[in-house]
């Protein structure tokens, strides 16, 4: 029997279907204003109708529309753990994972967008794996499930055994958003259990036959290849530059930028002015970074440490891009946004990014 | 009951009598091997319906496959470029083969194909692959004269998948005697009402047709005897073809006044971009089957094959009542 912990975040995606980008702070009242309806506990519904080893699970349960509800009406074991305020927040949430987290629960199932990923990781960072039903407005973070049916297949997987892997929590500037700006920065990282064929729905567009880890391990070889001796590499942040850093051998910061030269290690977790310095000493450098899935953010206002100055410095031909074949697959352009008009145009045009062995998309960077 | 089939591009009637007529003699041929003569005469037939010499037809099981094939000869020691999104077997065909895969992204609104960008890209011995229309966009991204500018490069192989020619009306297929790097696909699986039969063929410029004739290509008796009767029935095909043409422009009107973000082709499918939570499932439930293209596409959008007029009311109905579980059919005013 596994404890399965579950937390409904009850007004998640409200504000999409009346054309508001999210429901934080006071766009939630708006949003009822509007007519909106819940989203949130279909989605959880529809999550909980498609799970199939019903048998082998107790669910502990955030209380009310926080998830009681709707185990309320199934043939599902479960106890509600806490209590929750009336007009439930994101402190709600928190709470409720830290008791959950008491409960030793095995997994934790959340359903809500992006907001409820950062709650998440802010409660329990990489304590216990995580499947995350989206339901939000703004579902970029790569922690999420395809969709409810896939999160319920990924549960099921989950109680077989399966691998786990570390994916994307973002956090994106609602405000920004909703001017049409999409600002990015990684947030932190969950674990999520790895399924190979999450992303393979239709039949015709199954056939890449790789899982997420292979492709990973295929763009880092190519990178590897690619590296010139005596020049300084950058390497951003994430999974796709920390599967090249695993093989070259290296320890690499998941958050951070860290410096390599000849194949070591020489600076990790660099800030602006590390950099400068570093640039003091070497002329040759490049920057290697992966573009965020969902609105493919390769520069922005989030990642300070590649600033204006920085950027102009290294130049556009010592940019590579690298990252996952399916999350790049699913971009319309890039985007670039350093609070510099000058620099974020000298970057703009087209950029190939690599997502396979010798295999690139090429992409228009908008500004 | 049936799901109701709008996610593979077929055409929604069965084949006429004379063909499923045809269809039954060849059945009774069975045990054989197809006859050469017959063979020699549908490549006839597609030389008559193309307008090019017979002898430049290559016969294939389905275009699909053909293509696969041309991509697994041609791609040794050279770059392939390709579009994304785009038909996909083709591009796993292309990644089993060669270590310098370039995919060149059609963006929104317009999926519009950047000429200077592509010409950037053809450097050194390359094998240029293009859906046009493209799938899933469903626009034309290359004329036949931006074609021959490509061609007159020695050094580039193309290939120009034209499965939904004759909704979009726009062909290279006339180059295929003047440049001998084209190679142009066609199908009778679509518009011929023939998905069944698997029928596909190539109009090969001389580089790809040394190389592809080096088989004899013996069709299934069924689907050859099929296709040989239905290219007597081209004018029925063309009737077919417009009705799903209109209708198209009809979803496509109807939708875009609900508010709908629709985009219209040059085939038989349409684009939504919709907010529907699992929108594929939802109206899978209800008996209605979509493409969803969250692989190639950003989240939310999917695509929708175009039946026949009930078909297409069936699924706008279904498709609004979910919009409405979404308030998503009133407009509000702050
Ligand atoms: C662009 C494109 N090319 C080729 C094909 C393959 O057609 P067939 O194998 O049925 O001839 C399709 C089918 O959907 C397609 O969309």
């Amino acid at each position: 029997m596994k404890k399965i912990g579950l937390v409904v975040n009850p007004v998640a995606g409200m504000g999409g279907s009346v054309g508001l980008k999210g429901t934080d702070g006071d766009f939630y009242r708006k949003a009822l204003k509007l007519g909106a309806k819940p989203v949130a506990p279909f989605r959880t519904e529809n999550f909980i109708s498609n799970v199939k080893h019903r048998k082998d699970i107790h669910f502990y349960s955030a209380p009310e529309k926080m998830g009681e509800d709707i185990l309320k009406n199934t043939d599902l074991k479960y106890t509600v753990i806490g209590s929750i305020e009336k007009q439930t927040t994101a402190e709600d949430t928190k709470k409720i994972i830290r008791l959950l987290l008491k409960e030793k629960i095995d997994l934790l199932v959340f359903v809500g967008g992006d907001g409820t990923a950062r709650d998440v990781y802010d409660a329990e960072g990489l304590e216990v794996p995580v499947i995350g039903v989206p339901s939000g407005v703004k579902v970029f973070s790569s922690v999420f499930a395809l969709s409810a049916r896939s999160a319920a297949a990924m549960l099921d997987r989950f109680l077989n055994g399966v691998e786990l892997k570390e994916e994307e929590v973002l956090d994106i500037d609602e405000e920004a958003f909703r001017n049409n700006i999409l600002s990015a920065r990684l947030y932190g990282y969950l674990k999520v259990p790895m399924l190979k064929d999450l992303l393979q729905v239709g039949k015709k567009a199954s056939s890449t036959g790789y899982s997420a880890k292979e492709n990973k391990e295929e763009v880092s070889r190519y990178l590897e290849e690619q590296m010139e001796r005596d020049v300084l590499y950058l390497l951003g942040p994430g999974t796709t530059m920390k599967s090249l850093t695993d093989r070259l051998g290296l320890d690499k910061t998941l958050l951070g930028i860290d410096a390599v030269l000849n194949g070591k290690l020489i600076q990790t977790d660099v800030n602006e002015m590390a950099i400068l310095d570093l640039y003091q000493d070497y002329d040759k450098r490049k920057i290697i970074v992966t573009p965020l899935g969902g609105n493919g953010f390769i520069f922005g206002r989030g990642s300070r440490q590649f600033t204006p100055e920085i950027l102009s410095k290294t130049g556009k031909e010592n940019i590579i891009l690298a990252g996952d074949r399916d999350k790049v697959s699913c971009l319309d352009c890039l985007h670039i946004d350093t609070g510099d008009l000058e620099v974020d145009k000298s970057m703009s045009g087209y950029a190939k990014v690599v997502v396979g062995y010798g295999e690139t998309v090429v992409l228009e960077v908008k500004y | 009951m049936e799901p109701l089939r709008l996610h593979l591009n077929e055409l929604p009637w069965p084949p006429p009598k004379e063909v499923l007529d045809a269809a039954r003699k060849g059945l009774e041929k069975l045990n054989r091997y197809s006859d050469e003569k017959k063979l020699q005469e549908l490549m006839f037939k597609l030389g008559d319906y193309t307008g090019i010499a017979s002898e430049r037809i290559i016969l294939s099981p389905g275009s699909d496959i053909l293509l696969r094939e041309a991509v697994h000869l041609f791609t040794q020691q050279r770059k392939v470029v390709t579009l994304c999104p785009s038909f996909l077997p083709t591009v796993t065909s292309a990644r089993q083969t060669t270590n310098q895969l370039t995919r060149l992204r059609l963006s929104l609104p317009d999926f519009r194909l950047n000429m200077d960008l592509l010409k950037s890209e053809l450097e050194g011995p390359c094998l240029l692959i293009l859906d046009n229309p493209n799938n899933p966009t469903g626009k034309i991204v290359i004329s036949p004269d931006e074609v021959k500018t490509l061609l007159e490069k020695e050094d580039v192989l193309l290939i120009v998948d034209e499965a939904y020619y004759e909704f979009s009306g726009i062909t290279c297929a006339n180059l295929v005697e003047k440049y001998p790097n084209l190679l142009v696909t066609r199908t009778m699986d679509k518009v011929f009402s023939l998905a069944g039969a698997r029928i596909g063929f190539g109009l090969a410029g001389d580089v790809f047709l040394k190389k592809l004739s080096d088989f004899f290509i013996y069709l299934p008796q069924i689907a050859l005897y099929a296709c040989l009767a239905a290219l007597d029935k081209k004018e029925l095909m063309k009737e077919r073809v417009n009705f799903i043409i209109e209708e198209r422009k009809r979803l496509v009107e109807k939708l875009l006044t609900e508010g709908v973000e629709v985009y219209d082709t040059s085939a038989n499918f349409i684009l939504i971009n919709s907010p529907i939570p699992e929108v594929v499932e939802e109206l899978k439930k209800e008996g209605i089957l979509i493409t969803d293209l969250s692989h190639q596409m950003p989240q939310g959008f999917i695509r929708i094959t175009i039946g026949k007029a009930e078909e297409n009311n069936q699924f706008f109905n279904k498709f609004q009542k979910l919009r409405n579980r979404f308030g998503l059919t009133k407009k509000y005013d702050e």
